[in-house]
């Protein structure tokens, strides 16, 4: 029986700072055994438990891709005691990864479809994963237009800036970067809250897919809008975050009504949260 | 009992009436037998007849000022201030909860001018599992908790109502129990906790049931600071440790922790201890003087170092 | 079904020759007392075995899953895999709600629910035969006919043994349960009319004395959201303490957490936890999507009520009755059940 709760072992390989506010680094991962490295199988949208042995586990969405191969990042923001000693941690530090968890976005569903992207701060990070996957040349004929719009407090506050420029520049991808308020810097995105952003793009709901994620007030206002622009709400896809343990449905704490984030999430759509009482 | 009950009703639709109070805590009929149990009523929403479901008997022994300090609680960070005026409770006490009100007033978590105290004179509750060891006993002298056997405040005094009855006589040896635990030695008496503590389950009840344990966020509770691991004999010895010593000079021996453990661990013995070196080395009891101040939150040049200078020698 | 009549010092010879028996080593618990508390404690033969209780303060449920375990160690930043104990587990005499318990835990650790089998309880439970002694007198609180159960229920026992005085009417209810009579059969004596005749009416006497609530289309009820009023009604008193969680056979959360020692080396364990502790669900961030006592309080009744009928078939409650006895305030969750009932 494969034990659901043991760690593989795996290497910090790099660790980049992300933002001004230097709270969210990347840390590259590289599992120590080949055979783990091989059955850890993920899809973007899904997310993994780190180790840090003597301080505690962490779950946190996978922010690399399938498609990059050898390795896995996560980009993680120091809050509480895993995640701060984290930030403490040299490259090369040996730690611990159990996953991947939970279900990804309806990767399925997405086929064919145009897919519109929102989101807002840290949130992006299994963003990046599915944007990286879909614009790999193995999968982006399997999508249409992909939209996105990334909104953060200021400039420096983006994650993944050389990506951003790169995706900037692509004709695969349209996307809108989004600051709160004019900044002191010089910014040539637009400026605006990520929902009224969205609503001047106002990318259609013909055919698409809108896969959400952000701080729980992004969401509250975005929803309307993708409604307003004629999206259905089993089309508009949500990923959530609660507080987790297990990780594998048994420790108890992050259900939201009957379910559980941990493996029935944490991608809902918007017509299944609906209908979960909200806690 | 039945008189007193009487008047306790009687005083309570009146307070509705007259409209004094904003809430009335006291003791309704339990769903077991030989069971009161504490009932929070917000009588801005019922009227005067509400006062019938409160009950008196000896089986109040629930200390109903755990519940007050919530009512005035700092609002959560975060939230709005409550704009509406601060809530008048009214409460019934023995002396033990008056007591315990009294401690909360002094360390400033409740404001007397906010509570409307009403006073019973308490005879001693009966304590269930004595009850159910002594079967046909019908001496009721057999099965008073042990707490109210040692009492001596069950005549309340510095309440806004009081309703006399009978009263406990103040019993010869308050600290019987602690003086037959100090016979014994170091090791014995470190062998009786660690045997009482190892049952512990760490379900906090001890600490919920406690009017004192009002801190916001427990040293237990802590993960930043992590003090405490999750459940080792030594974590849990610690936890009971600090959770007893920060009753020094507090604690009202109402004996809420002891009732509330589903292990039945004898937590009483070791704050008894605590009271009564409060007692014999600062001369503090917590008693109904409103104004004294606890030695824990005061300091005199002539306080006994002794536990310092003399530790006791292991026996 | 294969049935067998053994007097109780039967039974402790029984057990004294099995605790090794044919190189097989197992753990065999029992009822004890301790200083007048009634524990399912690990037998030896000098142990004498205690019938006279109406049943354990604590569930059994830490023989599988116990309130504290070590899941793996590390040193030099690497985890070490910590198997459970092997060997073989016989309880015995825990009354039948609580066996019943067992089915509830069982689907939650097993790879039904998530696809995920949890190898700490499975390594236990799987090894396990469960004789459960059927109920003479039912306490104050107990209501394990509404839920399914009974005082002679076999759901989740492999054999249901009744107590008929001097000697005890074994029944098994499973394959395990005729394996060990079988293997045992040198010692099992036939049950007779007069034994038959013993067991109905020591059924129907504790039948009788066990409280009642209605549970018809709760699940339904529970979906009508009950106003933020109700759930704060029913928890005004509530003081946030873990007994009615700890003590329930069927609650089963928990925390994973790491403890260090100086020089590195250290364990991650396993511990009960509680959806009543506001740090339960507490983000890192300091938001709590259940701050309130209100909200924890909704979470047990809805788990057990709502959620596990959804996601498992089952209500998570066997009506122990152990929350409604040990509540330091009597919050008496059947009384719960009958508001929600609107009775």
């Amino acid at each position: 029986m494969q034990n659901p709760y043991m760690p593989s072992p795996v290497t910090i390989e790099q660790i980049d700072i992300e933002n001004d506010l230097k709270d969210i680094k990347t840390f590259r991962l590289k599992f120590e055994r080949e055979e783990d490295s091989r059955r850890f199988n993920y899809k973007p949208g899904q997310f993994a438990e780190l180790s840090l042995f003597g301080f505690g586990e962490s779950p946190i969405g996978i922010a690399s891709s399938p498609t990059e191969e050898g390795y896995l990042l996560f980009s993680i923001k120091k809050t509480g005691t895993v995640t701060s000693e984290l930030h403490n941690s040299e490259q090369g530090r040996k730690m611990g990864i159990r996953g991947p968890f939970g279900n990804s976005f309806p990767w399925d569903r997405m086929k064919g479809k145009n897919i519109v992207i929102v989101s807002g701060g840290f949130a992006f990070t299994t963003l990046r994963s599915a944007i990286i996957y879909m614009m790999d040349a193995r999968n982006r004929g399997d999508y249409k237009n992909i939209t996105a719009v990334y909104g953060a407090r200021s400039p420096g506050e983006f994650l993944y800036k050389k990506e951003l420029k790169k995706w900037q520049q692509s004709e695969d991808i349209d996307l809108t970067l989004t600051i709160d308020r004019q900044a002191e810097e010089e910014w040539d995105g637009s400026v605006g809250l990520v929902p009224s952003v969205l609503k001047d793009v106002s990318p259609s709901a013909e055919n698409s897919i809108a896969l959400v994620c952000g701080p729980p007030v992004m969401i509250h206002f975005t929803v309307p809008v993708l409604l307003e622009l004629g999206f259905r709400k089993e089309d508009i896809i949500l990923s959530l975050e609660n507080r987790m343990k297990c990780g594998i449905g048994k420790c108890g704490r992050c259900n939201i009504g009957h379910k559980y984030v941990c493996v029935d999430g944490p991608v809902f759509t918007f017509s299944e949260l609906e209908k979960l009482q909200t806690e | 009992m039945i008189e007193v009950q009487n008047q306790m009703r009687i005083l309570a639709s009146d307070l509705i009436r007259q409209k004094r109070v904003d809430f009335i805590i006291g003791y309704e009929q339990g769903t077991l037998a030989h069971t009161s149990r504490p009932c929070i009523i917000d009588v801005r929403t019922s009227g005067p007849e509400v006062s019938e479901k409160l009950v008196w008997n000896s089986y109040c022994s629930n200390n109903l000022s755990v519940y007050l300090q919530k009512f005035f609680a700092p609002p959560v960070q975060g939230r709005k201030k409550d704009a509406a005026p601060p809530l008048r409770i009214g409460l019934i006490v023995k002396g033990c909860d008056l007591r315990s009100v009294l401690n909360l007033i002094r360390e400033k978590q409740v404001p007397r001018e906010n509570l409307i105290l009403i006073g019973l004179p308490c005879t001693g509750m009966l304590d269930k599992k004595k009850m159910e060891i002594n079967k046909d006993e019908l001496d009721i002298e057999k099965n008073i908790q042990d707490s109210c056997l040692e009492c001596r405040f069950s005549n309340v005094k510095g309440v806004d109502f009081e309703i006399t009855g009978k009263t406990r006589e103040v019993p010869g040896d308050l600290y019987e129990v602690v003086r037959l635990f100090e016979a014994r030695t170091r090791k014995d008496r470190l062998a009786y906790f660690e045997k009482e503590i190892s049952r512990c389950i760490r379900c906090n009840a001890c600490r919920q049931a406690c009017p004192s344990c009002y801190c916001r966020e427990c040293f237990a509770d802590q993960k930043d600071m992590k003090w405490l691991g999750s459940g080792t004999m030594s974590d849990t010895m610690i936890y009971h440790l600090i959770r007893i010593f920060h009753q020094a000079g507090r604690c009202a021996e109402c004996d809420a922790c002891f009732r509330a453990c589903p292990e039945e661990i004898d937590l009483r013995t070791f704050t008894r201890k605590l009271a009564k070196d409060v007692e014999e080395l600062f001369g503090f009891v917590t008693d109904f003087n409103r104004e004294s101040i606890p030695p824990l939150s005061t300091f005199s040049s002539g306080d006994s170092d002794s536990f310092i200078t003399e530790p006791e020698e292991g026996g | 079904m294969k049935t067998g009549i053994l007097t109780k010092p039967e039974i402790q010879e029984l057990f004294s020759s099995m605790i090794t028996k044919n190189g097989e080593e197992s753990r065999i618990f029992v009822p004890a007392t301790i200083e007048g508390r009634v524990i399912l404690e690990e037998f030896s033969p000098e142990r004498e075995i205690f019938y006279d209780f109406a049943n354990f303060l604590r569930p059994p449920k830490g023989i599988f899953f116990p309130q504290r375990e070590v899941l793996c160690s590390f040193e030099q930043e690497r985890a070490v895999e910590v198997p459970p104990a092997a060997g073989r587990i016989i309880i015995f005499g825990i009354r039948p709600c609580d066996a019943r318990s067992f089915l509830f835990l069982d689907k939650i650790f097993s790879a039904g629910s998530s696809g995920f089998a949890d190898p700490y309880y499975l390594g236990r439970r799987e090894n396990s035969v469960i004789i459960s002694l059927s109920c003479i007198e039912p306490s104050e609180g107990c209501f394990c006919t509404s839920l399914g159960g009974g005082p002679g229920d076999e759901s989740g026992s492999d054999i249901v043994a009744f107590d008929l005085g001097d000697r005890l009417l074994f029944e098994a209810h499973s394959a395990k349960g005729e394996n060990f009579i079988e293997e045992n059969t040198t010692e099992f004596r036939q049950p007779d009319a007069a034994d038959q005749n013993a067991k109905k009416e020591s059924l129907q006497a504790a039948f009788n004395a066990i409280s009642r609530i209605s549970t018809d289309g709760l699940v339904e009820k529970l979906d009508d959201d009950f106003s933020d009023s109700f759930w704060e009604e029913i928890t005004a008193t509530c003081l946030g303490c873990g007994v009615c969680t700890y003590l329930c056979p069927t609650c089963h959360c928990f925390d994973i957490t790491d403890e260090k020692d100086r020089d590195g080396t250290g364990t991650r364990v396993r511990t009960w936890d509680s959806c009543q502790y506001p740090l339960f669900t507490m983000h890192a961030s300091g938001h709590n999507p259940r701050a309130e006592k209100k909200q924890r309080m909704r979470q047990r009744i809805m788990h057990k009520f709502s959620y596990t009928p959804r996601t498992t078939g089952d209500v998570f409650c066997v009506g122990c009755g152990r929350c409604v006895r040990k509540c330091p305030v009597n919050l008496d969750i059947r009384e719960v059940i009958r508001k929600i009932n609107g009775e």
